[in-house]
């Protein structure tokens, strides 16, 4: 049986204002997409065979919207490497390098 | 990948993450927690590493790729107001004690044992042992990113049962796994791996950390609950909640790690120098030290007097300790294995003249596993296609890992001898070992110096008095 009131405080901490990515909050539109003048890249852990996963995701997008344009995981580096790190702070440069309008990125598990 | 996504959306592409099932809540935790509240992903539904080529095939095609196209076409959502984070000094709830565990509980802000009630005079109390502004930011915390305060410090320390004159260790802690190298985002990940505290120099016999018998066994209030404020940090702070559906995806996990603290006494006697000395550290400093734990060997018992017949099973334990994991120290470039000794077999070394370096180039030189081994046991984890001589062409390990085409070479199971780190605890009169296994670049070793107020005296002094044993 409690005998004493407590009073308590909270045992987590604010959000770091710095973090939060402000240009994926909700006003921003994007333009109806066209896959068939997209450019889609593959962004990849290097592991659970996302080789094959997107493979066979290219094959079929291909089938469909056959001018479609890819830019490869290799093109990026493995986002669950070594160079983890760096690899990432490289992406936002590599998908407007490449014109990318899709980032495919995979995969957890 | 949670992070490559967002890079993706900073840089305004379409992003789609592509998961298996059991990562969904995960994936989806993280994503709220670093304002990705609707994270879009194409599900894979399963186990992809059980799968066989057929089932994998299928799922792709008829599962993946689907929800894939969906979430490519699907408009960006407004994200939900979420309500103003309450203020440190904010009261959030009041009642008896058992109101306050199982209001804490709920929102799984405790290790499931009962926490001490954060009350404002407690949290001042710890407050008064530092001199240090409680609103300084010692960090931000992945995967939630929060604020590592002095202030949440003072929090989860009472909360973990500390003693207030704790309170300059748990800083130096939280400093240390705040650094951006030790990559305290990767606790969740699915090895389960714990860090490890270990304090080295005067504090400890100041504090009364146990260094002897059971030294790494719940029960010292020291090393207990400065073990425990650690894991309670990361889950409120950090973010890494051990609950199906929450952030932290360690398939079985661990228990936390209790502080392990080095017998002074013992290191300096035989000649050799303290942990913090071998860290670079001046011998007058405490200085803490965190790494992640894998995996710990049996105990290593280990006779005679010579440092031969001591290596014997040292070496052949310690090695089957790392066994095939060890691939994951060459993908990432980093491995470092702690020895913790006792005193009487160091001192075996010690007699003969042999140091703390010689026994680390000993392991270095003897510890050898088949490139195959590693690169078949990282199939069974996740590799589709990794060979050792692809670290070795990224250039993260030395080219003498692919020094022939024979997939059956021996190559080193440490990647460097001076990564094996040695501390000296335990029973003085029994001649056991331990090894303790870092997830390579997850938890590296990353020690800082405890800095202690001006006060600290008059405050140590001011300190209720511990207990005595009876």
């Amino acid at each position: 049986m409690s005998t004493h009131d407590f009073e308590v405080v909270w045992p987590l901490a604010r959000h770091a204002q710095a973090g939060v990515p402000t240009s994926v909050q909700p006003t921003r539109p994007r333009a109806a997409l066209d896959l068939n003048s997209a450019t889609v890249a593959f962004l990849w852990t290097y592991n659970r065979k996302g080789d094959r996963m997107y493979d066979i995701m290219k094959g079929t997008l291909r089938g469909e919207y056959p001018d479609i344009q890819f830019v490869d995981y290799d093109a990026f580096g493995n986002i669950h490497g070594a160079s983890e790190r760096e690899v990432v702070a490289a992406i936002p440069q590599m998908l407007k390098q490449h014109k990318a309008d899709v980032a495919v990125i995979g995969v957890a598990g | 990948m949670s992070r490559a996504y967002l890079a993706a959306e900073q840089a305004g592409v379409r992003a789609v993450a592509v998961t298996a099932t059991a990562f969904m809540g995960m994936q989806r935790a993280t994503g709220k927690a670093i304002g990705l509240p609707d994270l879009r992903i194409a599900e894979y539904p399963g186990v992809i590493t059980i799968d066989g080529e057929e089932t994998f095939d299928r799922n792709v095609r008829e599962r993946v790729f689907p929800e894939l196209m969906e979430r490519i076409r699907e408009p960006v959502k407004a994200a939900a107001k979420e309500a103003a984070d309450p203020q440190p000094r904010d009261i959030i709830c009041r009642g008896g004690f058992d109101d306050i565990q199982e209001h804490f509980h709920r929102r799984l802000w405790t290790d499931g044992l009962p926490i001490v009630p954060p009350t404002l005079d407690r949290v001042e109390r710890f407050l008064e042992f530092t001199d240090r502004d409680p609103g300084e930011v010692l960090g931000v915390l992945l995967p939630e990113m929060r604020e590592a305060t002095v202030w949440s410090v003072a929090v989860n320390g009472v909360m973990a049962g500390c003693r207030p004159e704790y309170f300059p260790i748990l800083l130096a802690v939280v400093e240390a796994v705040a650094d951006p190298e030790f990559r305290l985002l990767h606790a969740g990940a699915t090895p389960g791996w714990e860090p490890l505290v270990i304090v080295s120099g005067d504090l400890v016999r100041t504090l009364n950390f146990n260094y002897q018998a059971g030294a790494m066994r719940v029960g010292s209030q020291a090393n207990t609950s400065i073990g425990r404020f650690l894991r309670l940090f990361m889950r409120n702070v950090a973010g890494l909640r051990s609950f199906p559906g929450q952030t932290d995806k360690g398939t079985l996990g661990m228990t936390f790690n209790v502080a392990l603290a080095e017998n002074d006494e013992a290191v300096t006697g035989m000649g050799w120098q303290p942990f913090r000395v071998d860290r670079g550290f001046s011998k007058e400093d405490t200085v803490v030290t965190v790494q992640s734990v894998v995996a710990i060997s049996p105990p290593i018992y280990s006779g005679g007097d010579t440092p031969e017949t001591q290596l014997e099973f040292i070496t052949s334990i310690f090695g089957t300790t790392c066994g095939p994991w060890t691939f994951s120290g060459l993908v990432y470039g980093n491995w470092h294995p702690l020895l913790v000794m006792s005193p009487v077999v160091a001192k075996v070394f010690a007699d003969n003249g042999w140091t703390k370096d010689r026994i680390r180039q000993h392991l270095y030189d003897s510890l050898k596993i088949p490139a195959s081994t590693m690169e078949r046991y990282f199939w069974h984890v996740a590799a589709s296609r990794w060979k050792v001589k692809d670290a070795v062409d990224e250039g993260t390990i030395p080219a003498l890992y692919a020094a022939s085409d024979d997939p059956d070479r021996l190559v080193p199971m440490c990647l460097k001898a001076e990564w094996i780190n040695i501390v000296l605890a335990g029973d003085p009169g029994r001649n056991q070992s331990r090894a303790y296994i870092n997830n390579h670049e997850h938890g590296v070793p990353v020690s800082r110096r405890v800095v202690l107020p001006a006060r600290w005296k008059e405050l140590l002094a001011s300190a209720q008095p511990q207990a005595r044993i009876i």
